[in-house]
């Protein structure tokens, strides 16, 4: 069912690539092409996180990376989502679940997601993605491998998320029946380099007012474009996606912006009403919490300690500080006059400490929304009710600014 | 304080190694929580765990003020969560953070050493808090040793049909571990054995393997042992495999001993290899005899509540039979609990 639905979008991509390169169909094009490559015969497929674990140990390989959550949220984007969670709630699994787990475990009852050979994944962001991988491995019978990393960062952390990196690249290796190629590990990292540095100038792009990139398109590529890291594909990702910003700023934009607001962590996968709403009423999202680059480039000549300190500096690990720190700079540097928290119900690591980020928002006289709204789970949606919390939260803008 | 006057250090996880905090020069406090969650709502989001929410709920009442520091530990989202919010929020009593490995490798137990090392550092640096040493830490963890050999004589005893031991005695003996030092503990578990030693009591009801998170209301266990059943063991975060597994004892490197027990104990839903739970969950059935199961778990953990279908299908090929009473930590809806559990005992004849 998914393949199917993954090779009708990718021929989708091509029509849409005929005429013009574009950032965003080539984007998808490449994207469900990794997926569907998932599914050929003798591929070793590794599901993984693709937002949280260093992928350029993964580029260093002949290996196909799946993230069960990512697939998910695709088939939830094509209205397939809540039959996988009904699956998986027959099956026990409460709907105080995240719904990108239920979807992924009822994926799997319904066999539609490829066998994995290596289950891998992070302890951060969350335990629900760890729990969800674990019990994946016991179901699919296959080796799982978790990359443990702490909250803070000492030299034993720093010691201990660099031997698991090794062990990990030793299993995939294993896997494969390829020794690690340290060359080609070398190169991935300066690939991620290369790719920090575009992402670098897509974050100055994106401060031209009015915002120069569809926001939902942004927040999405900020997480899964982290898919391609280490490899060319990111690299010419990003040189189109800035190809593009360039030429839509040079036109002239002309539509107002009356607000322009920051965007916390994720976004809801299904057909809504939010990012229209916002749009309708000329409010701007230039900028998320995900694209924002946290780490320092990579020193080739050590990539595993590099990598593991990327980790380790992840703003979802470490005191809430991580994700609330130079937000000043941020609402100076991109104009912004509010702060949107994403809080679908059961991501317990994101909104537990919404008052602490709320907290921050209000030292610096920025209003605040906590969006209560499910991820993946289209069933409790209702855009009346989320239209008008949202037009509440623009008024207050409105008042703030005297428009 | 604790109650017999010495500096108290609270902790909420059964991953902190109180053998450190005993060698600090602290008697170590299990927090048993009873503030509303409603209280903390304001601060925290209401998906939380309720545990996580009615410990917060107390510190922003100031139900701590008698401990001198609180141990938090990485033990889960909402648990890590918490420390940001108590740094914020709360301030008082001070929260020293650890963290604690998901796996259970020698680099993992590496890893935790060096967590150990380095609350034993934080430990020292208290007011009232005195240098950790090999022999400090060798006496506590004589001490644990003890209390963990008394506590396994106790669950070896419930598990004994002709016990006149109630599960209502035990859960009762779990929760002062909030109250009394490890000595004192020990001495009451030896002296509640004591006084059962030699008598026997036919327990003819259906025997009920207590599983799940943190339980906190007693009445639950009343009320199985009310409708006829005989509890003979608690897989709880107080129960058994909170005190199976010794300190190795009189080694190089006692930091490394202790890592180790605490990672390689039976393990909590928060670690992983959910194999590795479903098997011992399905030995203490065997062991206990269980003809039942009941999972209380506490609404919005997520690492219990992602097991639990793969659990109730292990209690089935065990040849026991699955009750899940999901709860807000207080069993607020004990009434509806109660109907369930004499339905179920009911139903297992």
């Amino acid at each position: 069912m998914f393949k199917d639905m993954l090779e009708g979008m990718t021929q989708m991509m091509d029509t849409a690539l005929k005429d013009k390169k574009r950032f965003l169909p080539l984007w998808y094009k490449e994207w469900f092409g990794r997926f569907l490559k998932a599914y050929e015969p003798g591929q070793k497929v590794i599901y993984t996180s693709i937002y949280a674990f260093p992928m350029e140990i993964l580029a260093a390989f002949d290996v196909v990376p799946f993230d069960f959550e990512v697939a998910g949220a695709l088939m939830t984007s094509m209205n397939q989502g809540v039959p996988l969670m009904v699956a998986a709630e027959d099956r026990g699994y409460p709907m105080d679940m995240c719904s990108f787990h239920r979807a992924s475990l009822g994926a799997y009852f319904k066999n539609c997601f490829p066998r994995p050979d290596l289950l891998t994944t992070t302890s951060y962001y969350c335990d629900g993605k760890a729990k969800t991988n674990d019990i994946l491995s016991f179901l699919w019978k296959t080796e799982s491998f978790l990359l443990d990393v702490p909250h803070e960062i000492t030299r034993d952390s720093l010691r201990y998320v660099e031997k698991q990196l090794r062990e990990v690249a030793e299993k995939v290796g294993r896997i494969t029946g390829q020794e690690l190629d340290i060359d080609r590990l070398k190169e991935a990292v300066r690939s991620a380099n290369r790719s920090r540095r575009l992402q670098l100038e897509i974050l100055d792009l994106l401060k031209t007012r009015p915002m120069p990139m569809n926001p939902k398109d942004m927040i999405g590529y900020s997480l899964h474009g982290n898919m391609f890291s280490g490899s060319p594909v990111k690299e010419m990702l990003d040189k189109q996606l800035i190809n593009d910003i360039r030429e839509k700023i040079s036109k002239g934009i002309t539509r107002k912006e009356l607000h322009r607001i920051f965007w916390f962590a994720w976004f809801p996968v299904y057909q809504e009403n939010v990012f229209d709403t916002f749009k309708n009423h000329q409010v701007g999202i230039p900028m998320c919490e995900t694209f924002r680059v946290f780490w320092d480039e990579i020193d080739e000549a050590k990539p595993f300690e590099g990598l593991a300190l990327k980790c380790l500096r992840n703003p979802f690990i470490g005191p809430v500080g991580r994700r609330t720190g130079s937000m000043k700079n941020v609402v100076e540097e991109y104009g912004i006059d509010g702060a949107l928290l994403f809080a679908t119900p059961a991501c317990r690591h994101c909104n537990s400490t919404h008052m602490l980020i709320k907290d921050t928002f209000t030292e610096l006289d920025i209003p605040f929304l906590m969006l209560d709204m499910d991820i993946s789970d289209a069933r409790g949606y209702q855009p009346e009710q989320l239209k008008t919390r949202l037009e509440g939260f623009i008024e207050v803008m409105d008042n703030k600014s005297g428009q | 304080m604790s109650m017999n006057g010495s500096m108290s250090v609270g902790y909420a996880c059964c991953y902190v190694p109180v053998e450190v905090v005993m060698a600090a020069g602290f008697t170590p406090r299990r927090l048993i929580p009873h503030g509303r969650c409603a209280d903390a709502d304001s601060r925290i989001h209401p998906n939380t765990c309720c545990y996580v929410k009615s410990l917060f709920a107390d510190a922003l009442g100031g139900a701590f003020s008698d401990i001198d520091a609180l141990i938090l530990a990485n033990s889960c989202d909402a648990m890590r969560k918490l420390y940001d919010l108590w740094k914020a929020y709360v301030k008082k009593p001070v929260a020293l953070f650890m963290d604690i490995p998901k796996r259970r490798d020698a680099d993992s137990i590496a890893f935790f050493a060096s967590e150990f090392r380095r609350l034993a550092s934080q430990l020292e640096g208290l007011p009232g808090g005195s240098p950790v040493t090999s022999e400090g830490l060798g006496a506590a963890i004589k001490q644990m040793n003890d209390l963990r050999s008394a506590w396994m004589e106790l669950y070896k005893a419930l598990k004994n049909h002709e016990t006149t031991i109630l599960g209502t005695d035990v859960f009762t003996l779990m929760h002062d571990e909030s109250g009394l030092d490890p000595a004192g503990l020990k001495d009451k578990i030896t002296g509640f054995l004591q006084a059962h030693t030699g008598k026997t009591s036919a327990r003819n009801g259906k025997k009920i393997l207590v599983t799940g998170n943190i339980l906190n209301n007693p009445e639950l266990v009343f009320m199985i042992e009310a409708a006829g059943g005989a509890v003979v063991g608690f897989d709880t975060c107080f129960g058994m495999r909170h005190y199976e597994l010794m300190v190795e004892e009189g080694t190089t490197d006692p930091f490394e001993a202790l890592a180790g027990r605490y990672l390689l104990r039976p393990q909590c839903a928060r670690m992983m290899g959910i194999a590795d739970q479903i098997d011992y969950l399905q030995k203490a059935i065997e062991a206990t005899k269980a003809d039942g199961v009941i999972v209380s778990s506490v609404k919005f953990c997520d690492n219990l509540t992602y097991n639990v279908p793969a659990f109730q299908e292990a209690v089935a090929a065990a040849g026991a039979r699955c009750l899940v009473l999901e709860n807000d930590y207080y069993f607020s809806d004990i009434e509806k609990a109660r109907i369930k559990v004499e339905a179920f005992l009911e139903m297992l004849g």
